[in-house]
């Protein structure tokens, strides 16, 4: 059944990563990032491979989880590999039949660039698979929220996700039972050309239309109903708090740049 | 017989850690000019149940037959089959979209290519059984209606296609009292127009004025069919099954544990005429 | 800590913007404290209008509301009020905020500036009292209609209010769901003395109260003991209300020149009455 979907994919675990604060995870994905886009040559990626997998190890979520992160993105994969190995004509050529040829350099890049998406993916599920979604907008409201002296709404943007964090359950079910509805009346969705299909979407879209307003409608008077009065003078359930494995993963994490910069020079 | 279920069966997810089995090796026929209630309480598999009738759930064994014909054979054929077998959702009015009560009633009809003609005097038949005024309401935005207009609007939707069988998922549910009763003796008056209906109810009072028979789902499997008479002299079952019973039947019940001379009843009218004859003052008709 | 409140709305009427009526109009009202009031009428008759004007989230278009003898209109106390009366609606699906039944209970506590410290456990005590503390840690959408509706209670419980105003709560969910939380709002009611507002199209809830109001075009029509209310059978039947199955048995007896009380409301009585004047007869 379609409410049975997981949102976030959070893997529910105890493990030393999973005690991370959010903030921390937050900001050192985007450290890891940056030390994938540092890799170079094959030799630069192995300390990001190694971290990668010293990582998964500690989180303790299976490896075939893993993987499945990578599943959707496999055509995406197979695509930046093919390209990179055929359209790459420089170096020296390693194969050759009629007009197809396979070059040093292609083959280099083709693994190189595949490798990256691989860890780009595989480092930010990561994140997601070991915090809870309310953990990370919470993360998120307290990163932003230096950025309010500026206007930034970070507390509005924090209250807007996991509002639709909660939603996406309930209107994926809607859909579902108005499509139904709809089909019962003899409404067609799958077959006929572009436009007869963007056009049969109607009956669907506007009923769904009405009642995300009507909800957002309920949803505001209950919440006012309730205090709620924005960011101002809010206290938090979820106290941030950043303990000894934070400054642990700040090191360690920290390092992976310059080691991945050294590596690359050795080749 | 309008519709069968041979041995249905449906499971949820099968082959996943998920797997449920909804639907579990139901038997039932519907015979043409039925009034059958379905009641069970929630995920029993009424609903579950109900979308099979029009082919929106296929059973994943067994068949389900319109007409002697199994109607998942040939899927080219379902839609045809959902203008015969009428669904009305759970909270339909949550479904309209158009502009007008009228377009909105005539989305079936458009659907099964008819003329505007046809269309036109289906739209206004259909108002006019639900007890709806074309020339009040017909051109106004069907979501300036009150709910329980907005409700009727939305089985005329399906009435407007002519079904055979009207099936219908709770359809009181959240309506005050004024708006249950209209809409009650709206269905009340199609099926003894000739209409098949199949009514999913939690509102033994609405199944005890109504029905012609009764199915009584548990964990989805059929635990009971019958008439009230018969399901309702089973208040023991039905309370085991987490199922409210008449209140009616349960002073039945009661009077006859009192040893009073009452026969087992469900229906008020029943009741009040039993009880008057047992209770005129004094004259002689003593046990 | 003084814990009930007192309703009082004086010459109370209220006017959508742009409407030509009033949704609300001059109810003058009192409801004690600690008591159980029930309010009956079909849609459109200003029972959610007036569930609004209590916790002023609808300001008097003229009158007053006062809970605990506070003004609504005084924006001094606007949040008192609201966590003093605290209102549920009707559907489950639409006044949950959080993903996880704990964190949407803290979501009151967190508007009010309640310490971290107090939270974890005014949660579990909120929780404990609609008896969902087996559900803490599960999201919202996995629950059934009633233990929706009982998490939302919690969230208003969690803010220890006074009054709580239940809009029409149980009219989107199944018998059990519509026992399991009607039955906890009377639990509270008598077991913590909280005044209760209840809205409902449930006759068999009205006749479960201490008091039942009938509104109708705004109006309180009708104001008794819920005895007093439904033996007037074709007062109710004029408003388009229904008239629970047993003392609409009695009122069909009388009609068929029976003899008995038309005040009838439960089963049990019905029985008492019906085999005690069976018995008589026999005897004569």
């Amino acid at each position: 059944m379609l409410r049975d979907i997981t949102l976030g994919q959070y893997y529910p675990v105890d493990s030393p990563i999973h005690r991370l604060d959010p903030r921390t995870k937050i900001v050192l994905t985007i450290v890891y990032i940056v030390a994938v886009f540092f890799g170079k040559g094959l030799l630069g990626y192995l300390p990001t491979l190694l971290f990668l997998l010293l990582i998964i190890k500690l989180s303790g979520v299976p490896f075939t989880m893993m993987l499945k992160s990578l599943r959707p993105l496999r055509i995406l994969l197979i695509f930046t590999f093919v390209l990179n190995l055929f359209f790459i004509s420089s170096g020296e050529v390693l194969f050759r039949w009629r007009f197809i040829q396979i070059t040093k350099d292609g083959l280099s890049h083709a693994l190189r660039f595949s490798l990256r998406l691989i860890f780009l993916v595989l480092g930010t599920s990561l994140m997601t698979l070991t915090t809870p979604p309310v953990a990370l907008t919470d993360g998120l409201e307290s990163l932003c929220s230096p950025l309010k002296k500026i206007g930034f709404p970070a507390h509005e943007m924090a209250m807007m996700m996991t509002i639709a964090l909660r939603f996406i359950p309930t209107l994926i079910e809607e859909a579902d039972k108005i499509m139904k509805a709809q089909s019962a009346r003899g409404a067609d969705f799958s077959s006929g050309s572009v436009t007869s299909r963007a056009r049969a979407m109607i009956p669907l879209l506007v009923p769904l239309f009405i009642s995300a307003f009507r909800r957002a409608g309920d949803l505001a008077f209950a919440m006012e109903a309730r205090c709620y009065r924005g960011g101002e003078g809010r206290t938090r359930l979820h106290i941030l708090k950043f303990r000894k494995g934070d400054a642990v993963a700040f090191v360690i994490t920290g390092l992976l740049i310059p080691v991945t910069i050294f590596a690359g020079r050795l080749l | 017989m309008a519709l069968e279920l041979q041995n249905v069966s449906h499971t949820y997810q099968p082959n996943t850690p998920f797997s449920a089995v909804a639907l579990d090796n139901i038997s039932l026929s519907i015979e043409d000019r039925d009034l059958l209630a379905l009641i069970g309480h929630t995920g029993s598999g009424k609903s579950t149940l109900a979308q099979h009738l029009n082919g929106l759930m296929k059973p994943t064994s067994g068949r389900v037959l319109f007409n002697g014909k199994d109607i998942n054979e040939d899927a080219s054929r379902l839609r045809e089959l959902r203008f015969q077998v009428g669904l009305v959702f759970q909270y339909p009015e949550y479904q309209l979209f158009e502009e007008t009560v009228e377009k909105d009633i005539a989305f079936g009809p458009r659907n099964m290519g008819l003329s505007d003609e046809e269309i036109k005097s289906r739209v206004l038949g259909a108002m006019d059984l639900v007890g709806l005024n074309p020339e009040e309401i017909g051109q106004k935005s069907p979501f300036e209606l009150s709910g329980g207009q907005m409700r009727r609007v939305a089985l005329a939707g399906v009435l407007a296609m002519r079904p055979k069988v009207l099936v219908l998922d709770e359809p009181t549910a959240g309506l005050d009292p004024r708006a249950r009763s209209f809409l009650l003796s709206d269905i009340k008056r199609l099926h003894r127009e000739g209409t098949t209906v199949v009514m999913i109810s939690h509102s033994m009072d609405d199944v005890a004025a109504l029905a012609t028979r009764i199915a009584v789902m548990d964990h989805g499997s059929l635990a009971m069919t019958g008439t009230p008479a018969e399901i309702f002299a089973q208040p023991q079952r039905l309370i085991q099954m987490g199922l409210n019973v008449p209140q009616v039947s349960l002073l039945a019940g009661r009077l006859i544990a009192a040893g009073l001379p009452v026969k087992p009843c469900f229906r008020m009218e029943e009741m009040a005429d039993q009880l008057a004859e047992l209770l005129k003052g004094g004259d002689g008709d003593v046990a | 800590m003084k814990k009930q409140a007192e309703l009082r709305m004086e010459n109370l009427s209220f006017k959508y913007e742009g409407a030509e009526g009033f949704a609300v109009k001059n109810v003058d009202l009192t409801i004690e404290k600690g008591s159980f009031t029930t309010v009956l009428g079909h849609n459109g008759s200003g029972k959610s209008t007036l569930a609004k004007l209590i916790n002023g989230l609808f300001l008097p278009t003229q009158g007053k509301v006062f809970v605990d003898g506070m003004d609504t209109q005084d924006e001094q106390h606007t949040w008192d009020v609201r966590a003093r009366a605290g209102v549920v609606f009707q559907n489950p699906d639409n006044q949950i905020v959080a993903t996880v039944v704990k964190d949407d209970v803290a979501f009151g506590l967190e508007n009010i500036g309640v310490p971290h410290e107090q939270m974890e456990a005014r949660i579990e005590e909120a929780l404990g009292a609609v008896d969902m503390l087996d559900f803490i840690d599960r999201a919202p959408h996995m629950l059934s209609g009633g233990q929706k509706q009982r998490v939302a209670i919690a969230g208003i419980m969690a803010m220890k209010p006074a009054a709580l105003i239940l809009d029409e709560v149980t009219s989107m969910l199944d018998p059990k769901g519509r026992k399991e939380v009607f039955d906890t709002v009377r639990r509270l009611n008598k077991q913590r003395g909280i005044t209760v507002v209840w809205i409902t199209h449930f006759m068999e809830e009205a006749a479960l109260s201490d008091r039942v109001l009938v509104m109708h075009r705004g109006e309180i029509r009708m104001d008794g003991t819920p005895r007093e209310v439904f033996a007037n059978g074709d007062a109710l039947r004029s408003l388009r209300l229904d008239v629970p199955p047993m003392a609409l048995l009695a009122q069909e007896l009388v009609r068929r020149g029976i003899d008995i009380r038309e005040d009838i409301l439960s089963l049990d009585e019905m029985e008492r009455e019906v085999v005690a004047k069976w018995r008589l007869n026999c005897k004569m």
